[in-house]
């Protein structure tokens, strides 16, 4: 699903590296398993990468494509040989060389699933500091080049600014939509984000050209309505109200099918993490969520059939759901006694 | 003054809301404590009203949800572990929203477009205290219907409560009407 494997940038303690992932897309169950090996000859580490991408149909799984190491087998297509190099993505080659449609079209689901895959981690991309001038003011050329990226490989983690000005210019609804959400009628943070364009017939301190726009960024903060409202650059916002902005505009403009959300209650007012839960909960369908949280205000405001308790034991990870027991006594509990993340403080990870 | 106890924070601010409408009076004085869920507030709702007493509250509004359960029973429940341990019964009225308070925005689902502009609701709900999971079932109806921004109860029910037709609501929720009581005669329901 990435675009390279970079297995040498990586330390890895064990011989094999296995990841097994079932999803639901497009109305069916698939499988997609990749498993990284690695041996030690004459003191290198080799490698060898092996996937498979399954679909389900009725009680059995059919294998669309099978890869062991170099050698890529795609049902259907059982005429063609095909030999990738060892790293290889291999949905990336599959797309790149065969041009089967049926074939294509089989696997176009997995693809894109898999490409809208997103982790948001807690910190602000690196390369963008907040007082980068491109947060206010940015060149239309410096904006094309990120959409001409952003829309072949699309990532995650860029500039909250460039994605507001996609969603004013190409994805109205969308805009309007997020600013609904931040403003009076919704979380009462941003009163109004204004985007507005200025083209000037040369451009400044560059070599002349016909004309250049530039787009300003502006954002005007929760007021009361006789007052006078105040005009906000990015950088001028809390880190708290960036973070919520980020998550925000990550969930209305970047379509992913699963979010990996990293401590979304990082510098968020307890207070807001009341709504914010309940709104990230009103947004899954199509896209699903996984959230890594340490904080009651997220917890308290899950299911417990949502939970997963996560813990590292003997140097690997355990992760599980709540057993049928635990989840028939927890309904009491929060019933009777207390909250969910007061039962959770209770139980051991190890209890199964 | 007002105190006022329900298992939600959202909850609280809607009865917030909805009693300074009633009274007619943006200025009142309120104070609220919402729990996570019914247990926590059964288990700290009477040491959080002699709170709110030591801080000057006159009338005090406890909100259980009844849930699938029994009104009758959550009201028992509610009297037994909250307002008994504490032993003032004047001025106090014990809320049980039939299922959820959600059912209030069903009575009149209107509202919401003042809210979410693009959701103009043509289903009307004569009986929303019979619908299972009101909460859910906004949610499921946003969500189904493609509105934008979706409603989530949490940051939009305590907005639309502003703009909900009380009289609609009352005509309609039978367990609204304590909560009237108390705020226009100052007639609690503690027997």
């Amino acid at each position: 699903m990435s675009d390279s494997i970079i297995p040498d940038g990586i330390k890895i303690n064990q011989r094999k590296i296995l990841v097994n992932l079932e999803f639901i897309t497009c109305d069916k169950s698939y499988e997609y398993e990749v498993s990284l090996n690695t041996e030690e000859k004459d003191h290198e580490n080799t490698y060898s990468l092996s996937e498979h991408i399954k679909v389900n149909v009725g009680r059995s799984w059919d294998t669309i494509v099978n890869r062991s190491d170099t050698e890529i087998e795609v049902n259907g297509l059982e005429n063609l040989k095909l030999t990738s190099g060892s790293m290889t993505p291999c949905l990336a080659f599959i797309f790149s060389l065969v041009s089967d449609k049926e074939t294509l079209d089989r696997l176009k689901p997995v693809r894109e699933y898999l490409k809208n895959i997103h982790y948001y981690p807690i910190d602000e991309p690196s390369g963008v500091k907040p007082t980068d001038i491109k947060n206010f003011v940015v060149d239309s050329d410096v904006y094309f080049k990120w959409l001409s990226e952003f829309q072949s490989s699309p990532d995650p983690e860029c500039s909250v600014i460039m994605k507001l000005i996609h969603m004013w210019k190409d994805k109205e609804e969308k805009f309007e939509e997020l600013k609904s959400l931040l403003g009076q009628n919704g979380l009462s943070i941003i009163n109004d984000i204004r985007i507005d364009s200025l083209s000037l017939p040369h451009a400044l301190g560059k070599i002349p050209k016909e004309e250049q726009t530039y787009y300003f960024v502006n954002f005007y903060p929760s007021l009361e309505s006789d007052k006078i409202s105040k005009v906000l650059r990015y950088h001028d916002l809390s880190y708290g109200t960036r973070r919520l902005l980020r998550m925000l505009t990550a969930i209305l403009h970047d379509e992913s099918t699963l979010l990996l959300l990293e401590q979304p209650e990082d510098s968020i007012h307890s207070g807001l993490l009341n709504k914010l839960v309940p709104l990230l909960t009103t947004y899954v369908d199509p896209s699903q969520f996984v959230v890594t949280s340490h904080s009651s205000g997220i917890i308290n405001n899950l299911k417990a059939k949502d939970i997963r308790l996560v813990a590292m034991k003997d140097a690997k990870t355990i992760v599980r759901a709540l057993t049928k027991v635990e989840l028939e006594v927890v309904e009491a509990f929060i019933c009777e006694e207390g909250t969910l993340n007061d039962f959770l403080e209770s139980i051991e990870i190890e209890d199964v | 003054m007002y105190g006022i106890i329900a298992e939600d924070k959202s909850d609280v601010e809607v009865l917030k809301v909805i009693v300074k409408r009633l009274a007619n009076n943006q200025s009142i004085s309120m104070k609220g404590k919402g729990y996570h869920g019914c247990g926590e507030m059964l288990r700290k709702g009477s040491s959080q009203l002699k709170v709110f007493l030591k801080l000057g509250c006159q009338r005090f509004i406890i909100c259980y949800d009844a849930d699938r359960s029994s009104p009758c029973h959550r009201y028992d429940e509610a009297v037994a572990k909250i307002i008994t341990p504490f032993g003032h019964k004047d001025k106090y009225c014990v809320l049980v929203p039939i299922q959820e308070i959600e059912a209030w925005i069903l009575a009149d689902l209107q509202a919401v477009t003042k809210i979410i502009p693009s959701w103009v609701p043509t289903k009307i709900y004569n009986h929303p205290e019979s619908v299972n999971d009101p909460k859910e079932a906004l949610e499921k109806l946003s969500r189904n219907t493609k509105k934008r921004p979706r409603y989530s109860h949490a940051t939009h029910h305590v907005k639309i409560a502003e703009h909900l037709n009380l009289s609609r609501v009352k005509a309609k929720c039978k367990s609204f009407l304590p909560l009237e009581n108390l705020v226009l005669k100052g007639e609690g329901n503690i027997k």
